[in-house]
């Protein structure tokens, strides 16, 4: 949706850059990547090109920067509207339910309930619809899944039914 | 030649290796567009089958799965923007604006009558050009490798639309996400911070799948929802006119897929961006790129379909596989106590006729399979979002996890569905991230080597005829697209005054 401008928001994107590049060269790099003893050129070396892509994300960052500051030319969008924030909090819930419930309820269990929940979310009312699209549909990957390309898929509460 | 070419249509003309082929191609092209389930795992799967069939049958049955993936991950990219392939990448890029539009049926058909004259061009390219070609894809280096992938990188001005520094600043983070595992030179590890799933660096799917499709869930769920309009074109196929109107670009596409494919090493998805930039630069839509272009998509399928024929080139002609699915092609030829290479074109001519027919009907059964999913398939872009897209959710969850076998995947994905949402909300494009992503492995590799072989002299990426080459259409392309940023942003800055 087509909004007021807001000249802030290249500067929050510039700021997250600039803070992300300066945030590996000191830091993530430092400590995330292990520096053999035996290195004979420093270009060879495993931080060199990470470090290399690093500044460039910087000095893009700053580049952003200026460009704002010197034209103000860019229009933006609302990143999500107030009615909609609780619904983003919902799915990032279901999101977080689905990766830890996963090893414990298995693929199939997360899968019904997940499709009920989002259909639901999504202002599907029809009880027939819901039902049937909610288990069939993950029965149906699941089998492809399991039978015909032969992936061991993790039943969880369902492992002695399956 | 007239003997041995009637020998090898007798090793080709059985009934069990027409069966097999016309299998190979619908494997293929239903495991492609499952996203999660890789080619390679498809012609990996199907190997053990080749055992009992006949050396050409089974050469055959394999090279019908290849082919058949490759055009197969182009239907979820452009039907629920969830590519079933890293090569079909760049054709959500377009595919799935248009299927927003709903002209989904179009897009598919054009995928595929650009798939299917690429794999044609492609095979006509290795029947004629075998040698050629693999004399000349030798001359390639880690230099010269490194050249020509940093001259794909110049897309990234192409795919970024008007956040040119943006867009630069989201390859940056791809880039970066890619340097996430082993370091191949010295065997240290990076960003792994004990977390063991991540040692073999981030696999492509998740990254694919989470960019692409979660975000496009997430943000179905959190905006007012849009009435589609009424469009002419909803429900109807590609026309002559615009196969013709994209003939240029797909054959053009179909040779940039020949050549990067005679490159061990490259693959099918930087020929696509490269097809796609090309075309990008080139056509007189040129800012449609990115909105649901039909040329994008034919750009984008005859790029990473004309590598299919052409990765057999090094294959078939040196012994060399260039890719995993030809490492695996190369293993059923051992089997079959075949060693490809100079020395089979002399003691087994007539097999390798035997293939090259067996190739070109390939490209035949390819339209025919595909026309006939894309008949059945296309119905999917008519089901409500609010029903479809929890389905696509539950295949994007199986479909990570299938890759590794591993709920690991599955955390990532969901992790870049998030980024990618973030960088919706944003404008910072997230084509170049992918891009970032999908060539920086390439690029680093190669980056490394020529310096480890120069010991550590730059002057290696300006040793050779090749990369200045590269160098120059790089410059070129550079400063032709910081000229027309420049002017476009003086054009709208006199607008607005």
């Amino acid at each position: 949706m087509k909004s007021k401008r807001l000249p802030k928001q290249d500067t929050f994107s510039a700021v997250i850059f600039i803070f992300f590049g300066f945030f590996l060269i000191t830091f993530l790099i430092p400590i995330g990547i292990i520096e053999p003893d035996n290195i004979e050129f420093s270009v060879l070396s495993p931080s060199y090109y990470p470090r290399l892509i690093s500044y460039i994300l910087v000095l893009i960052g700053v580049g952003i920067l200026i460009k704002n500051f010197t034209t103000g030319f860019f229009e933006n969008t609302i990143l999500i509207e107030n009615k909609y924030l609780v619904r983003m909090i919902i799915i990032l819930a279901l999101i977080l339910f689905i990766i830890f419930a996963l090893p414990t309820l298995g693929i199939p269990v997360v899968s019904v309930f997940s499709i009920l929940f989002l259909m639901l979310l999504g202002g599907e009312r029809r009880v027939i619809i819901i039902l049937s699209v909610s288990i069939l549909a993950p029965l149906f990957i699941y089998l492809f899944f399991t039978k015909i390309a032969q992936i061991p898929i993790p039943n969880g509460l369902l492992e002695r039914l399956l | 030649m007239i003997d041995q070419l009637l020998d090898g249509f007798l090793l080709f003309a059985t009934l069990e290796s027409f069966i097999a082929l016309g299998l190979g191609v619908f494997i293929g092209v239903i495991v492609g567009a499952i996203p999660g389930l890789t080619t390679p795992m498809a012609v990996a799967l199907t190997l053990p089958f080749t055992f009992t069939l006949s050396p050409v049958t089974g050469i055959l049955l394999l090279l019908g799965v290849y082919k058949g993936g490759i055009y197969g991950g182009s239907i979820t990219a452009i039907l629920i923007n969830a590519p079933g392939t890293p090569a079909a990448s760049c054709t959500v890029l377009d595919g799935y604006p248009m299927a927003k539009k709903g002209e989904a049926k179009r897009a598919l058909d054009i995928a595929l009558y650009s798939s299917c004259v690429a794999d044609f061009i492609s095979n006509i390219s290795l029947i004629l050009f075998a040698g050629i070609l693999a004399s000349f894809a030798l001359k390639f280096g880690p230099a010269e490798v490194f050249t020509l992938i940093f001259f794909s990188l110049t897309i990234i001005s192409g795919v970024s639309g008007t956040q040119l520094l943006k867009g630069m600043a989201s390859a940056c983070l791809g880039l970066l996400l890619a340097t996430i595992g082993m370091d191949l030179v010295y065997g240290t590890n990076r960003f792994i911070f004990g977390q063991t799933d991540l040692l073999a660096g981030l696999n492509f799917i998740p990254v694919l799948i989470g960019l692409f499709a979660v975000p496009e869930i997430l943000n179905f769920f959190c905006k007012e929802q849009i009435k589609l309009e009424k469009n002419p074109l909803a429900g109807i196929g590609a026309s002559i006119k615009d196969f013709f109107s994209c003939f240029k670009t797909i054959i053009r596409g179909s040779f940039i897929g020949v050549i990067l494919g005679a490159i061990p090493g490259i693959g099918a998805a930087p020929s696509a961006f490269l097809s796609y930039s090309e075309a990008k630069r080139t056509s007189k839509n040129g800012d449609n790129f990115g909105k649901g272009e039909i040329e994008g998509v034919a750009a984008a399928e005859a790029g990473n379909n004309g590598v299919a024929g052409a990765t057999m080139i090094p294959l078939l002609a040196l012994g060399i596989p260039g890719d995993v699915i030809t490492a695996i092609i190369l293993g059923a030829f051992m089997i079959h106590g075949l060693r490809p290479g100079p020395l089979m074109f002399t003691q087994n001519i007539e097999l390798i006729y035997a293939i090259f027919m067996g190739i070109m009907l390939s490209s035949i059964y390819l339209f025919g399979i595909g026309k006939i999913c894309i008949k059945f398939i296309s119905k999917i872009s008519d089901i409500p979002h609010r029903i479809l897209f929890p389905i696509v959710l539950i295949l994007c969850i199986f479909g990570s996890y299938a890759v590794n076998n591993s709920t690991f995947d599955i955390a990532i994905m969901f992790l870049m569905g998030i980024l990618g949402f973030a960088m919706l909300k944003l404008s910072i494009p997230t084509a170049p991230f992918l891009i970032g992503f999908i060539l920086g492995p390439i690029l680093e590799d190669s980056f490394r080597q020529s310096l480890l072989i120069s010991r550590g002299s730059y002057a290696i990426f300006f040793s050779t005829p090749i990369c200045w080459f590269f160098w120059i259409l790089t410059v070129v392309i550079i400063g032709m697209t910081f000229w027309t940023y420049s002017k476009s942003k003086q054009a709208a800055f006199l607008t607005t005054k």
